[in-house]
């Protein structure tokens, strides 16, 4: 089985990833054995901030296009900086909503990235607050 | 030199913990009922406009409750610690000596801050950004000068949450207004006593004699006085006291009226006692269960059972403490007409803890119980989750537990109960 070296190297927090390059081979001991510390915690590399990160259940599928599904959990940031292009948990007349934050003619909307379906655009007013920053997205299939 | 504390509490912490995650409870009168829910323990700014008080029954503000339009909820305690635990680790981040006073209040130390102002307001801040809860800071040089100092910040808004009343003109200066009986450890009767004699504010009382606070009520109120000037008396722990004892006890949301279910409800609550135990790496000496009707309702029979026993040996094992509780139930169950009772309460204390390697042992001691089947039984519960292995006398139906008909869902602890997004 060919092993092909990463030219690129992983970034996650500006700190390099180290990738494991391993062969695997039958009959031979592992030479990474020596080297596997934890078990894999994804949970942990999508948490960057325990304390302000909430884990939300996403109903319809105004996302689509970034990733995000009906069904899917996902984890959002209330630390996370506020930029252009996210995608954020809004609250809008009382109401709390999934969406990408863009900016025309100087005001600041809420638009949904789904390129199937249409969904409205939402203005954001004095009234309305940035929740926080969609951080990651976890989803599972069935196995049965 | 005097150590700058400050006190970090949420006014209505409850209710803005139910706010995090439900939007629509913005700007509207919101109250969390107590423990099976009989009263209001929380109300939001709106709902003590409406004239809600404190611990005021729910039966009594139904009107009220209709009328306004007011949400109500019962305690969602996991929801509450969760959110407290976030707000604690934010405080973290600005100080390393943190003493937990209650779920929403924490000490903190301050000293080796310059600007304590600029710092405590960037802590308040953030715990409202990343956490959602907005608290408010008392700073001072002792506990119950910063809690006066909170408590002035949380009441008047000029102060934007954040008063440091370490500067001597502005304590002289806002001491006076401070009503005597708003100060910590001030009680009612105390109160009432002081202003018998004419001290009516924060000020007349540090001003006070030491020798007449003394005789007036005792050292708790010499040590007020002087906490007041500025003298630190009570100090901030760095270490937690060893725990002496502990209770596990629960209002039951149907009374019980049978011995059966009585036993179902101690059972759990001695589970839930041997279970800390093992936790703290503790054994216990002596147990006491106890149970009786509501005081409240002088209408109906009353009768209050309560039985101890001592451990011999010490134990943290779940069989051994419930064997000892249905000992001390059987003993303490009414005599006669046992039907005509409804027990509302029941509980367990434990008593004279001591560290497991600590315990007394004699030459004849029979070990009993079994540690590795405790092992075991923790072990199936932290895998499987709280109450998957159960004693059989615990019972399946639990009409024991606490009436919670208003409970918001477990917003961060359960993947069933997470917060829905559309």
């Amino acid at each position: 089985m060919p092993v092909y070296p990463i030219e690129i190297p992983v970034v996650a927090e500006g700190q390099i990833v180290p990738i494991l390059l391993a062969r695997a081979s039958a009959g031979f001991p592992s030479p990474a054995g020596d080297d596997l510390e934890d078990e894999i915690d994804p949970i942990a590399w999508v948490v960057r901030h325990p304390s302000s990160t909430f884990w939300w259940r996403v109903e319809g599928d105004c996302l689509w296009d970034v990733g995000i599904r009906d069904g899917d959990i996902i984890a959002v940031d209330r630390a996370g900086k506020r930029r252009l292009g996210r995608a954020v948990l809004a609250v809008v007349e009382g109401a709390v909503t999934a969406k990408i934050l863009r900016k025309r003619n100087g005001n600041f909307y809420l638009a949904p990235a789904n390129t199937r379906e249409a969904f409205p655009d939402i203005e954001l007013n004095e009234d309305s607050e940035i929740w926080g920053v969609i951080a990651g997205v976890v989803r599972r299939y069935d196995v049965a | 030199m005097t150590r700058p504390i400050a006190i970090s509490d949420s006014a209505n912490f409850y209710v803005s913990a139910e706010r995090i995650f439900d939007p629509s409870l913005k700007d509207v009168p919101v109250i969390v009922l107590s423990n099976n829910d009989g009263c209001a323990v929380a109300r939001s700014d709106e709902a003590k406009a409406l004239g809600i008080k404190m611990g005021e029954p729910l039966h009594l503000i139904r009107d009220k409750i209709e009328a306004h339009g007011v949400r109500v909820f019962s305690s969602n305690y996991t929801l509450y610690g969760d959110i407290s635990r976030r707000v604690v680790e934010v405080y973290e981040d600005y100080t390393p000596n943190v003493e937990i006073y209650s779920i929403d209040e924490c000490f903190l130390d301050f000293s080796g801050f310059k600007d304590r102002i600029i710092h405590a307001r960037a802590m308040r801040s953030d715990v409202l950004r990343r956490v959602g809860v907005p608290v408010r800071v008392g700073i001072a040089s002792t506990k119950t000068l910063a809690k006066c100092a909170n408590d002035i910040a949380k009441k008047n808004p000029i102060f934007a949450g954040v008063l440091d009343i370490m500067d001597p003109t502005l304590s002289s200066w806002l001491l006076p207004l401070v009503p005597v009986g708003d100060i910590w450890g001030i009680g009612r009767k105390t109160a009432a006593k002081l202003k018998g004699i004419g001290v009516g504010t924060a000020a007349e009382l540090r001003d006070m004699p030491l020798r007449q606070a003394r005789a007036l009520g005792t050292v708790v109120l010499e040590r007020t006085v002087l906490e007041l000037q500025g003298e630190s008396c009570i100090a901030f722990d760095d270490v937690e006291p060893q725990r002496k004892g502990m209770a596990v006890t629960r209002s039951s949301g149907v009374p019980m009226k049978d011995f059966d279910t009585l036993f179902q409800a101690i059972t759990a609550h001695a589970t839930r006692a041997a279970e800390k135990l093992r936790q703290h790496g503790l054994v216990a000496g002596t147990l006491t269960v106890f149970f009786h009707t509501n005081r409240h309702r002088s209408d109906r029979p009353q009768y209050a059972g309560s039985r101890s026993t001592r451990l011999t040996p010490m134990s943290s094992d779940t069989f051994e403490l419930v064997g000892a509780a249905k000992r001390c139930a059987i003993a303490a169950w009414p005599k006669g007409n046992t039907q005509a009772y409804g027990f509302t309460k029941a509980g367990i204390m434990l008593d004279d803890l001591l560290p497991l390697e600590d315990r007394p042992r004699t030459l004849f001691d029979v070990p009993k119980g079994s540690p590795a089947l405790m092992k075991a039984f923790d072990a199936v519960n932290t895998r499987f989750g709280k109450k998957a292995l159960v004693l059989g006398s615990e019972g399946m139906t639990r009409s024991w537990q606490l009436r919670a008909n208003y409970r918001s869902p477990r917003y961060t602890t359960r993947i069933s109960d997470l917060p829905v997004v559309r």
